[in-house]
């Protein structure tokens, strides 16, 4: 083995058995697992469950079914009142989250009135308008109320046919290289502090000058670059491990139809990593030399 | 041969002159003494010869040549500045550091053993470097140094930290070293372990050589400036004396400028002393070297 190799060697070892490195690979499993674990809790918080009122002055609404919905699931109780008295008092009662009011000349104008204590969710602002649509459309097409209440289950797919994309987001593959970059972006972060004290901490050991007097100067610096790649590609597999672990749980455990039709575009993560690694080289070999240009 | 070779080096930081004028020499098999007070030049000097510093003037070199690549494996350095890896244990630090001086692992495995047994560090290996004394890191450091059986040791002040037993151990081993025909420049302190190892010193100061020889000329260099005598009874007044003072059971007497210690003698045979002894006093190397560096004496 090569003085050069036996460096890096010396620099990976050294820095993975310390506890900094374990910190560095849990850091963005948890990082991810918090963002999206805060994002379910807010979107839970924000969305409230509580059924919406309405009062229909123009007499619009003949029926409650809502027969566009996939699931029971993704349904709010809708609860109609008579009087505005009666609405206005289950707000009060914290019964509803508000009520909407559907005027006599409704369908002259279009105009609905909305009353509120705090907020009402998107989701059940978005169910009454779709429940009433369904219902203004139902007495003069019955046969196109569905229809033309759902709208379109959109297909986005690529001119020969060959990849097809849901409606609901990019998919997977697409989504797949933006992660792969982020990870780049994040390993740089974490292997900033290794490529800086790479030189910097033989100074302080006060090892540097043995060390020169045994490889030259350029020697040891690409020594220490390829330990610091390392560790670094060290902890993107562990990352993409643990991706992949997350990817099957999410397909396999939590059901969810995005990651059970997951794909990888080859073509758009070579694109990346061919982007991407040239540039985080260099980034960490300029860490590398301004951390050895440090005197401490 | 020449190991080292330095001839007339300057070097420079900015406005500050570390090394001026320094040209000596080491031969093969020869313990060579660096000598100087603090800040006298010497860490520069070694790093000029290492290649760590180019000199702004004169010419240093090494093993035959400049230094360079083909070169570092030949050469043992234990600098000024201690350094070992304080978190790993002994056993891996030094075998990584000896692998650099392109040393199989098993090699330096082997070296390694005798080494850490010698030094009676074979208990240690395994513990981290943080957890040993001061005198065991040194003894680390001079395995370190030595353990890939360099042609040429550099060496930094080898017996700091070291207990009387230890630094006999290492003394030992540059006596080996340099019956192996090992090439040794020993920058030290330490006055009599250098009237016991060396055989010859560069005294330097403010950058410059003071003194360059073997040992054994300087201190007669420096002899004849004083004479101790004991006489029985009391000694008669003599002229061209500069200053008495005791020592052990006699005196010694210092001469003033163009009286030999011939004049003396005659004085005290003439005044009818009885003289029982009478020897030309050898100064001591540290007696010299705060003479040279105080300039009373060049």
């Amino acid at each position: 083995m090569s003085k050069l190799m036996r460096v890096a060697v010396n620099e990976f070892r050294t820095n993975v058995m310390k506890r900094s490195f374990l910190l560095a690979l849990l850091s963005l499993p948890l990082f991810l697992t918090f963002s999206i674990g805060m994002g379910m809790i807010m979107e839970s918080v924000t969305s409230s469950k509580k059924p919406i009122g309405f009062v229909d002055q123009a007499g619009v609404i003949q029926s409650l079914e809502m027969p566009w919905l996939d699931t029971d699931a993704e349904s709010i109780e809708v609860r109609p009142f008579t009087t505005l008295e009666e609405a206005n008092a289950a707000l009060q009662a914290g019964q509803i989250q508000g009520y909407f009011t559907i005027p006599a000349d409704y369908l002259e104008t279009g105009d609905v009135d909305l009353t509120i204590v705090d907020e009402v969710s998107d989701r059940a602002q978005a169910q009454f308008s779709r429940l009433l649509r369904y219902n203004v459309v139902l007495e003069s097409e019955p046969g196109m109320a569905v229809r033309i209440t759902k709208g379109l289950d959109l297909i986005v797919q690529s001119p020969d046919g060959s990849r097809t994309y849901p409606e609901g987001g990019p998919p997977f593959s697409l989504t797949l290289p933006l992660i792969v970059s982020a990870g780049f972006v994040f390993v740089l972060l974490m292997s900033a502090g290794y490529a800086m004290g790479a030189v910097a901490g033989e100074r302080e050991s006060r090892t540097i000058e043995v060390l020169v007097t045994s490889i030259p100067p350029g020697g040891l610096l690409r020594g220490k670059l390829l330990g610091i790649l390392g560790i670094s590609l060290t902890l993107m597999i562990c990352w993409a491990l643990i991706g992949v672990g997350a990817v099957w749980a999410g397909a396999r455990v939590f059901d969810s139809p995005w990651l059970q039709q997951a794909t990888i575009d080859w073509g758009s993560l070579g694109a990346v990593l061919l982007i991407a690694l040239p540039n985080y080289i260099s980034a960490l070999a300029v860490m590398i030399m301004v951390g050895s240009t440090h005197h401490s | 041969m020449n190991m080292i070779e330095v001839e007339h080096i300057a070097k420079s930081f900015g406005k500050t002159e570390a090394v001026k004028d320094v040209s000596f020499e080491v031969h093969t098999g020869e313990i060579m003494g660096l000598l100087g007070p603090n800040g006298a030049g010497k860490t520069t000097t070694i790093r000029v010869i290492l290649d760590l510093f180019k000199p702004d003037r004169g010419r240093a070199e090494i093993l035959g040549g400049v230094m360079d690549e083909s070169k570092l494996n030949r050469i043992g350095y234990m600098p000024e500045e201690r350094g070992l890896y304080q978190d790993i244990p002994l056993e891996r630090c030094l075998t990584y550091l000896a692998t650099l001086k392109g040393m199989s692992p098993s090699a330096a495995h082997s070296r390694l053993d005798e080494l850490l047994r010698r030094f009676e560090l074979t208990d240690n290996r395994k513990k981290q470097v943080k957890t040993l004394s001061k005198g065991m890191q040194q003894k680390a450091q001079i395995i370190s140094t030595i353990i890939h059986d360099p042609d040429v040791i550099i060496i930094d002040e080898p017996f700091a930290a070291l207990d009387p037993l230890n630094t006999q151990l290492v003394k030992d081993l540059m006596g080996e070293m340099r019956a192996a025909g090992k090439s040794i420049l020993m920058s030290t302190h330490q006055m009599h372990q250098v009237e016991e190892l060396c055989d010859r010193i560069v005294l330097i100061d403010k950058g410059m050589t003071l003194l360059y020889g073997d040992l054994q000329s300087i201190r007669r260099k420096y002899s004849g400036e004083e004479v101790l005598i004991r006489t029985r009874g009391a000694m008669p007044e003599l002229h061209g004396v500069a200053g008495i003072s005791p020592h052990n059971d006699a005196v010694k007497l210092s001469l003033e400028a163009g009286t030999t210690p011939n004049d003396l003698l005659r004085q005290l045979l003439e005044n009818g002393a009885a003289v029982e002894r009478f020897e030309l006093a050898i100064p001591e190397l540290d007696e010299i070297f705060i003479r040279v560096v105080k300039g009373d004496v060049r």
